[in-house]
């Protein structure tokens, strides 16, 4: 599936990519690397993947941000980590790096980077906020009044309007991807699994793939239908748990405990089928958890149950309904336009779910779902939609399982000692398509890319809840439920 | 000093310093039916100056730190600080990455009470937050001249450090607290 890399003068690198986008191909991440190349990755309609590559020269590269403006975080972090210039960037702020940064400090073209914070610090790092009179700043974060992950807002608001959300994010920040480089290919699985606690079985899914890719190995057709099952029971997971923090946005406290609820039956269950509630370290390289057929059966019968009641009374209740409807908007040109993921794009009218193009759902009968409005709502309906289509995916896996052999120790089995080469894969995870791009020297890790879907989402999220009442924010943020670990790393 | 004044309840205030979101979630869960733990006198509190204990998840990011320490700052005394899951108590996969602070005991001050788990799940968290329960409720701690050895502990620890001057207001959250 990997296509050999074309390789772009500077001059025709913004007119490759934009290429790409004219012809519908889906970005699947911009990676830089320390010995100055940068590499876009593309998943065009057919599945087929393009990649092109630019030599960083003398520090600098042509900015592809004024005309594909979905990579503009991705070119400030590659400023904030590697040092390397986009060029003609219209937003030069840091992303990542704080006022504790040494000026010098750009961990990912640097060994073992440490930094300790000192007179040769980086400025300030100062919000974008409105100016003028009646304008109201409004600051939430980094630490927050509930269990909520740490992210810093500044709002500028008028009366009750946003005029502007500027976002503070990267407060998590922690270096994974530089923590993931010279591991040897046997470490890296427990970091990968660890990456997000919300999508935690794509980016297991992601590193597995690469790595039987490489070592030229397809996995046995059970074992692919195992991790299918662990791929939907997470979605069924988070979908859960969104669904509930929705309701919550709106102070709708009886349908966010019972949604609540039916998260906690769900993940009771994945602790008796897998060892684990949230599904960590259920899939490696060496091993995908069997999930028994038959229990998974018994478990969606016993959840639609208690699921078509909540449903049938939530979709009727007028004052929720209400609530979400025309809130929160993100047109299918902005959704388009800034490559937006998973279940914003597919309630904003984009059908597009990579699973279409994953090994194993092609057999299957499931409905992707698309919604046109581009509201709370429709975002709320897609993961209605997606629960009860991801328990049929589950039973007509698990039928086709019954009976069959127990794939526990039927990974790739043996690791090559001396894996090497460059891999980009994807899955698409209960918040939008996942994106690793790994490169092995020699059985250990040479740069390991992470693009979470989130990545890419937050900035369509300022723009849904710009031009908006400032009380609609909880509800429009829980509508999208970006996690931060998998954007922050 | 302060007293706490009420015999069977903890309010908590929770900071993220970096966790991937799974112990989040867990402690999310025991504000549900399932675990209810309102009912056993436990509390997530908006403010850190109505809460008795800081629960820390994460390895402590280095941009979280100094927001962190203004949190615990903040809270009256006496006072607790949990360190919950692998990653605060120190042990986590992320340790040893460039932004990371060692956890809260790297960060700050060794924890009163640590809830080891990647993540711990519900029912060992709330067991966890029962024991600091306990650490408050022992009878010296609400007199001042016999306070417990733990308290007399709690007392010692130093001043922290002032946030650092290369800090916007932005990052060290003072708004919040």
């Amino acid at each position: 599936m990997q296509k050999p890399q074309r390789r772009c003068e500077p001059a025709q690198w913004i007119q490759a990519n934009e290429h790409a986008k004219q012809a519908k191909s889906h970005l699947l991440a911009l990676t830089a690397y320390s010995d100055r190349r940068l590499r876009s990755d593309w998943l065009k309609e057919d599945g087929d993947m393009l990649t092109y590559e630019v030599d960083v020269a003398d520090g600098t590269f042509p900015s592809l941000t004024p005309s594909l403006p979905e990579v503009s975080w991705d070119e400030r972090e590659i400023h904030d980590l590697f040092g390397y210039i986009p060029q003609g960037h219209p937003d030069m702020r840091p992303l990542i790096r704080t006022p504790r940064w040494p000026r010098k400090f750009f961990p990912m073209i640097m060994e073992a980077p440490q930094f300790v914070p000192g007179d040769e610090c980086d400025v300030g790092n100062p919000p974008r906020v409105v100016d003028g009179d009646g304008v109201t700043i409004m600051t939430v974060g980094p630490t927050h009044a509930g269990i909520i992950e740490s992210g810093h807002f500044v709002f500028s608001i008028m009366g009750e309007n946003v005029l502007h959300l500027d976002l503070h994010l990267f407060q998590n920040h922690r270096g994974v991807e530089s923590w993931l480089q010279g591991l040897p290919v046997t470490s890296v699985a427990a970091v990968v699994s660890r990456i997000c606690g919300a999508d935690t079985v794509s980016h297991q899914v992601n590193w597995t793939m690469a790595v039987e890719h490489l070592a030229g190995q397809e996995p046995r057709p059970e074992v692919v239908q195992q991790r299918l099952l662990l791929l939907e029971s997470e979605r069924v997971l988070n979908h859960l748990n969104d669904l509930a923090q929705i309701p919550a946005g709106v102070g709708f406290a009886v349908a966010n405990q019972r949604a609540m609820a039916m998260k906690e039956m769900w993940q009771r269950a994945m602790h008796q089928l897998t060892g684990h509630r949230l599904l960590f370290d259920t899939v490696s390289p060496h091993r995908t958890v069997r999930i028994e057929p038959s229990l998974l059966l018994t478990l969606i019968a016993e959840m639609r149950q208690v699921w078509a009641p909540w449903r049938k009374w939530v979709e009727g209740h007028h004052g929720f309904q209400d609530r979400m409807a025309g809130t929160g908007v993100v047109t299918q040109e902005e959704a388009w336009r800034l490559g937006a993921q998973g279940v914003v794009a597919r309630a904003s009218g984009l059908g597009f779910d990579a699973r279409l193009l994953t090994p194993g759902y092609g057999d299957l009968d499931w409905i992707p779902a698309c919604e046109s409005r581009g509201d709370v709502a429709a975002r709320f309906r897609v993961r209605l939609h997606e629960v009860e289509e991801s328990w049929r995916i589950l039973e007509q896996v698990a039928r086709n399982l019954i009976g069959a052999p127990d794939p526990e120790s039927s990974g790739v089995g043996v690791i090559l000692p001396d894996l090497s080469g460059d891999i980009t894969t994807y899955t698409e995870s209960p918040h939008g398509l996942n994106a690793h791009v790994i490169s092995l020297d020699h059985g250990r890790v040479r740069r390991y890319h992470v693009r979470s879907g989130t990545f890419r989402n937050w900035p369509l999220m300022v723009k849904a809840v710009s031009g908006g009442a400032v009380g609609d924010f909880p509800l429009i943020n829980k509508s999208f439920e970006l996690c931060y670990s998998c954007t922050d790393r | 000093m302060g007293h706490h004044s009420h015999s069977r309840s903890l309010q908590c205030r929770h900071v993220d310093a970096g966790s991937c979101n799974g112990c989040e979630q867990e402690l999310n869960a025991l504000t549900g039916s399932f675990y209810d733990m309102q009912h056993v006198g436990l509390d997530i509190v908006a403010s850190p100056r109505h809460a008795d204990a800081l629960i820390v998840t994460g390895p402590v990011s280095d941009t979280m730190m100094t927001p962190l320490r203004a949190v615990w700052a903040a809270l009256p005394r006496p006072k607790r600080l949990v360190a919950l899951g692998d990653c605060a108590a120190g042990y986590g996969v992320f340790q040893g990455a460039y932004a990371t602070r060692g956890g809260v005991e790297g960060s700050m001050r060794p924890p009163d009470v640590v809830i080891r788990g990647c993540p711990p799940t519900p029912a060992e968290i709330l067991q966890g937050l029962t024991a600091v329960m306990d650490t408050l409720l022992e009878p010296s701690s609400f007199i001042d001249s016999q306070p417990s050895a733990d308290l007399v502990e709690a007392r010692r620890i130093p001043p922290l450090e002032q946030p650092r001057g290369d800090q916007t207001p932005g990052d060290v959250g003072e708004r919040e607290i």
